[in-house]
């Protein structure tokens, strides 16, 4: 197999003494491939993109892209790797400049990284390219971000974070703030670009039924930490850690019949604080399956198969019926 | 019998900017012990309905124009202010999506469900009190003696919905209105929540409107499905027939466009093309129209009428006939 294009080893990153955001975590990305992170509220997901970005420093560990150890360079080595990793935010409002034409917001990147110059007809060219590939009409470059609905100002975003050709896009809740009807045209976008371009994602969400369309392989992560990575169609149908199981059987799905008839693992009492996580495995004051070893024994990530499912559990779980 | 109907129900809000219609002509009805869900995009005008109801919204802007909103047996759109309000909370309650913008950060949550007993049953302080207790243990909250006293930045998201649902119905209420009450939290959390909703209103028979956008919280809990689409009703079934029968072009595309936990990856979506109406200029005829494959020229130019096309089953589409 090929290099991995991002890896992080043991990554770890403390707010304060109590709050681990971020708590070994190590996994690679593969070259063309979308690793999906999924997770609750809290557990350290946008933490961890912003790591990578090296918007917040890392407490301990490594994270190598594309054969650099990125923690350890400086600002200006940093400034030339950012240019081949590009992010796309939740919330396509607020990460637009609202005085900014869209032409001037998609050809920013490019200018800041001396490609081309403002206003050169290379810049128009190159915009009106890139509006063109995330589906936006011509003429859009001279209008303002409010002119434009959700999806379409994702879209923006979207431009904008391939304006550099990055190797790898970190998307951060991308299609969260969209209405239904919305997600399924910017999720097929990703997809296209992503095959046309040769694209890497991490893609962090919190909805499975979005991670399950668009991912290659899924990370579950709980309170900071990884608790499960296996194959999209692994994950979904032959998950092996409690909480990965839970999460599936209370996602709800659109069909009466299958929701009457599915089990069900309803959890009891309330998500642990993240400054005050529980001792051994993080999830055993909520999981079905704790014995009394999961309060003193914090489970490490194995092997479930020789296909790199991995889980971190004492007693993994095959059959959702022992949960309910 | 239906201890809600609406019908015909159309409001305005009359602003600056302009006139915009957000109710227009919704019908419903909701029976003891049954939940209805209304489900639509962002902006398809479920909270306005919602607080139309409750005669929350304020006039002005708002107006309402027209229609009847009938419980109890009598029109809540006619009464007087000051009955409005012994029915608010009262006989008919509500829970919304973010409980920290309902709750009183200054005051304890026992002291809350306390001031709701007094001021909706008239109870004593003595007795208000004492109820809170109870009230709280009804919810599913651990050490409710403790936890009474406490203040709801002392409590999780999900454990404020929980306080949120005591207040509601500490009054017994025969209908309990609820807009996106688990939007905000986690899926597991979301799971209990729905889960308790469900429990109470065994214990409880009343008659739930469930307001919400999620497609699969509409599969998990609702009896029958209202689809709004900018603002005007355009579809109302038993859920089943919703799902496996739509008959509204708008509801079938939005079933196909969903992406699915329970569905394989791989194929591509099925998405809407365009995006939904603004309410400001919305269009001509079907609102539904400039984004829907089937649409003939009459679409443009003529509003369909929402009317049952099968026992039980109504859809607002000219393709579906007029009588
Ligand atoms: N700058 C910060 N200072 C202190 N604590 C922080 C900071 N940023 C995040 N945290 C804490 O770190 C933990 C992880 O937060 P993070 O935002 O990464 O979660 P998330 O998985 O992205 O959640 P969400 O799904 O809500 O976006 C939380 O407990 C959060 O309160
Ligand atoms: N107080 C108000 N003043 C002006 N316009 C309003 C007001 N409340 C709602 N609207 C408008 O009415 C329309 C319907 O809004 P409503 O809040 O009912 O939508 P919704 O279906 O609940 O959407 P969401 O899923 O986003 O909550 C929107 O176009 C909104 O902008
Ligand atoms: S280690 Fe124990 S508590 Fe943790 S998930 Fe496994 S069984 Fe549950
Ligand atoms: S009335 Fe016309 S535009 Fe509206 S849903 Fe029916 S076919 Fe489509
Ligand atoms: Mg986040
Ligand atoms: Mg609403």
């Amino acid at each position: 197999m090929a290099e991995p294009l991002l890896s992080l080893r043991h990554v770890r990153k403390e707010f304060s003494s109590k709050v681990v955001a971020v708590d070994d975590v190590s996994f690679d990305v593969h070259p063309g491939e979308t690793l999906g992170l999924v997770g609750e509220s809290g557990c350290g997901k946008t933490t961890l993109t912003r790591l990578v970005l090296r918007l917040v420093e890392a407490s301990a560990g490594e994270i190598w892209f594309d054969g650099r150890e990125l923690l350890g360079l400086r600002q200006k080595e940093l400034l030339a790797v950012r240019e081949d990793m590009q992010v796309v935010l939740q919330d396509p409002y607020a990460s637009l400049n609202p005085r900014m034409r869209v032409g001037e917001i998609v050809a920013e990147p490019l200018v800041t990284h001396g490609r081309v110059r403002r206003r050169s007809a290379a810049a128009r060219e190159r915009v009106a390219e890139l509006l063109d590939a995330v589906g936006l009409e011509a003429g859009s470059e001279d209008r303002f971000p409010h002119e434009f609905s959700g999806g379409q100002r994702q879209r923006i975003g979207i431009a904008r974070a391939l304006a550099l050709e990055p190797k790898l896009v970190i998307c951060d809740e991308p299609v969260s703030a969209l209405d239904v009807s919305i997600q399924a045209q910017i999720v097929n976008l990703m997809k296209r670009l992503q095959a046309e371009r040769g694209l890497t994602y991490l893609f962090v969400s919190h909805d499975l039924s979005i991670m399950r369309q668009i991912a290659t392989r899924v990370a579950v992560m709980n309170l900071g930490r990884i608790v499960e990575l296996a194959g999209t169609e692994t994950l979904f149908t032959a998950p092996r850690h409690p909480y990965t199981h839970s999460l599936l059987s209370a996602a709800p799905v659109a069909d009466p019949k299958v929701e009457r008839t599915r089990r069900r693992i309803v959890l009891k009492g309330d998500p642990p604080s993240p400054a005050d996580p529980p001792s051994g495995c993080s999830f055993h004051t909520r999981c079905p399956a704790a014995r009394a070893e999961c309060a003193a024994t914090r489970p490490q990530l194995a092997p479930q198969d020789d296909s790199g499912h991995t889980a971190a559990c004492l007693f993994p779980v095959s059959d959702v019926a022992a949960l309910t | 019998m239906s201890l809600l109907e609406i019908n015909d129900l159309h409001v305005e809000f009359r602003l600056d900017a302009g006139t915009v219609e957000p109710v227009n002509g919704v019908s419903l009805s909701v029976e003891a012990g049954q939940t209805l869900a209304v489900v639509g995009e962002s902006g398809s005008g479920k909270t306005a309905t919602a607080l139309s109801i409750l005669r929350l919204h304020p006039t002005p802007p708002c107006h309402y124009t027209g229609g009847e909103i009938l419980a109890g047996g009598r029109d809540l759109l006619k009464l007087p202010e000051r009955e409005m309000r012994r029915i608010r909370g009262n006989e008919i309650a509500m829970v919304f999506q973010d409980p920290m913008t309902s709750l009183n950060p200054l005051k304890t949550v026992g002291a809350q469900i306390a001031e709701s007993l007094r001021l909706h049953q008239g109870m004593s302080r003595s007795e208000a009190r004492a109820q809170a207790v109870p009230a709280l243990r009804e919810v599913g909250i651990p050490n409710p003696e403790q936890r009474a006293g406490e203040y709801p930045h002392q409590f999780s998201g999900g454990m404020r919905q929980r306080v949120m649902i005591a207040i509601a119905l500490a009054c017994r209420p025969k209908i309990l209105i609820a807009d996106e009450p688990t939007t905000a939290l986690d899926v597991t959390v979301q799971a209990q929540i729905m889960e308790l909703l469900a429990a109470l209103q065994e214990r409880f028979g009343m008659a739930i409107v469930l307001i919400t956008h999620d497609l699969g919280v509409v599969a998990r809990s609702a009896d029958q499905v209202l689809v709004m689409y900018g603002g005007r009703p355009v579809e109302l079934a038993a859920v089943d027939d919703l799902f496996d029968a739509p008959r509204m072009p708008y509801t079938k595309a939005l079933l196909r466009s969903m992406p699915r936990s329970d569905v394989p990856g791989g194929a591509p979506l099925d998405p809407i093309p365009g995006s939904p109406p603004n309410l400001f200029a919305p269009p001509g005829g079907c609102a539904f129209h400039p984004r829907c494959s089937l649409a003939v020229p009459e679409c443009a130019t003529e509003v369909p009428p929402l009317l049952e096309r099968a026992p039980g089953h109504s859809a607002a589409c000219l393709l579906e006939g007029s009588p």
